[in-house]
């Protein structure tokens, strides 16, 4: 066998006594998976187990399982939703079509980038109205070359959006009931102010990102739950526009403007 | 040869004739030194190379450029495009949507699919063709 080894903290394996290539029992954490895990706990608590490293409180397993309801399908007006959905009509595998909604789920619109960023702003702002207000009201600036384009709007609020939208209204109602004194509520309380600084309304991806800031959740995890919570309704909804068929699906025939046909001059 | 001991033979090595980077020395990509012998190849001759490790003549590199030029349509329209629209409207990163827009071109009603029907259409009409059928008689089957 190789002296080449994966280090892990969070999950261990003891092989099968004839296959070193099959693990004979798991632990996450220190907890038997398959043997303990599988009986006694639930899918949110081991998630939150296996994201956090230990055990979630009554309350903590409470919000993320609600948050992951909250994200389980962002709907057909969701960019990656549609992007999966044109993955479905055009008949691609199943896996491209979770890769297309990934892809169109991870930017600085509504997609993974904007939970990290938004998280930032809290690192930075905490529960204090006139920072958040200072920042909310400066453009967003990219303090140093990323991968990613900056972000052209406020992080946690929809630029698109003309007033807070009901869905919003009711995560942000709930979940600051269930998490009733930390960034949530703080959030559900000073919204109108908030929406006044950033021009814009809350969007569900704020009030996710307070969300997993009341998880102690670290950035790059909650860009990570965002990224996989929110693949269950671009998969249903990608199979069933493909049973559809593609011409049940808007083409938009006449919606291309050619502004530089050389033709037209 | 089954069951793990298979899987001991490539625990931690890649045996391969595809290529590595000796980093500071010399790189080989298919039994050739990238640098010395293959450095003034086409990125699409380089490209051909790896895929098929075959060497392409002139004519048969023109006839493949012209088959990605021609069929390079830039429209907002066709479904794995509007995936690739989809991430820069939401900001995602330039690897990520073109990855997810290739990973859809693999598609039934375009793309991939019918690429690999039409491609063993042509190679089984041959092959039967060769073997005194008629063209009538393989279409209409």
């Amino acid at each position: 066998m190789s002296d080449e080894k994966i280090s892990s903290k969070i999950w261990q394996e003891i092989p099968e006594p004839d296959n070193p290539f099959a693990a004979s029992v798991c632990y996450c954490s220190g907890y038997d998976v398959y043997g303990e895990l599988l009986r006694k706990a639930s899918w949110v608590e081991y998630l939150y187990l296996l994201f956090q490293g230990e055990r979630p409180t009554d309350v903590q397993a409470r919000l993320l399982e609600k948050l992951a309801m909250v994200l389980a399908n962002p709907g057909p007006r969701d960019h990656s939703v549609r992007a999966a959905m044109n993955g479905g009509v055009g008949g691609s595998t199943n896996a491209a079509i979770l890769m297309a909604a990934l892809a169109a789920g991870a930017g600085t619109l509504g997609g993974g980038r904007e939970i990290v960023i938004t998280m930032q702003y809290w690192a930075r702002c905490g529960r204090n109205l006139k920072l958040w207000t200072q920042h909310l009201l400066q453009t967003p600036r990219q303090e140093k070359p990323e991968n990613w384009p900056a972000i052209e709007h406020p992080p946690g609020f929809d630029p698109y959006g003309s007033s807070c939208a009901k869905p919003v209204l009711d995560t942000l109602a709930y979940l600051s009931d269930i998490y009733s004194s930390g960034a949530l509520a703080w959030l559900n309380m000073n919204r109108t102010e908030l929406e006044d600084a950033a021009g814009s309304p809350l969007a569900l991806a704020g009030v996710v990102a307070a969300g997993f800031v009341d998880l102690e959740m670290e950035e790059e995890k909650s860009e990570m739950l965002y990224l996989l919570l929110r693949l269950p309704g671009a998969a249903i909804h990608a199979l069933e526009q493909k049973q559809y068929g593609w011409r049940k699906y808007p083409f938009f025939s006449d919606g291309v403007e050619l502004l530089d046909d050389p033709a037209a001059n | 040869m089954a069951g793990p001991e298979i899987l001991l033979q490539s625990e931690d090595r890649w045996q391969t004739r595809m290529g590595a980077a000796m980093l500071q020395e010399r790189v080989v990509f298919r039994g050739k030194d990238l640098h010395r012998d293959l450095g003034d190849m086409s990125w699409l001759e380089l490209y051909l190379y790896g895929i098929t490790g075959r060497n392409f003549d002139a004519v048969e590199l023109k006839i493949l450029n012209a088959i990605w030029v021609f069929t390079s349509y830039p429209d907002p329209r066709i479904w794995n495009n509007r995936v690739a629209g989809l991430c820069g409207t939401v900001r995602s990163t330039g690897a990520l949507s073109l990855s997810a827009a290739c990973a859809v071109s693999y598609a039934e009603i375009y793309g991939g699919q019918p690429l690999i029907k039409v491609l063993h259409f042509l190679k089984s009409t041959l092959a039967s063709l060769q073997h005194d059928k008629t063209l009538g008689e393989l279409v209409n089957t």
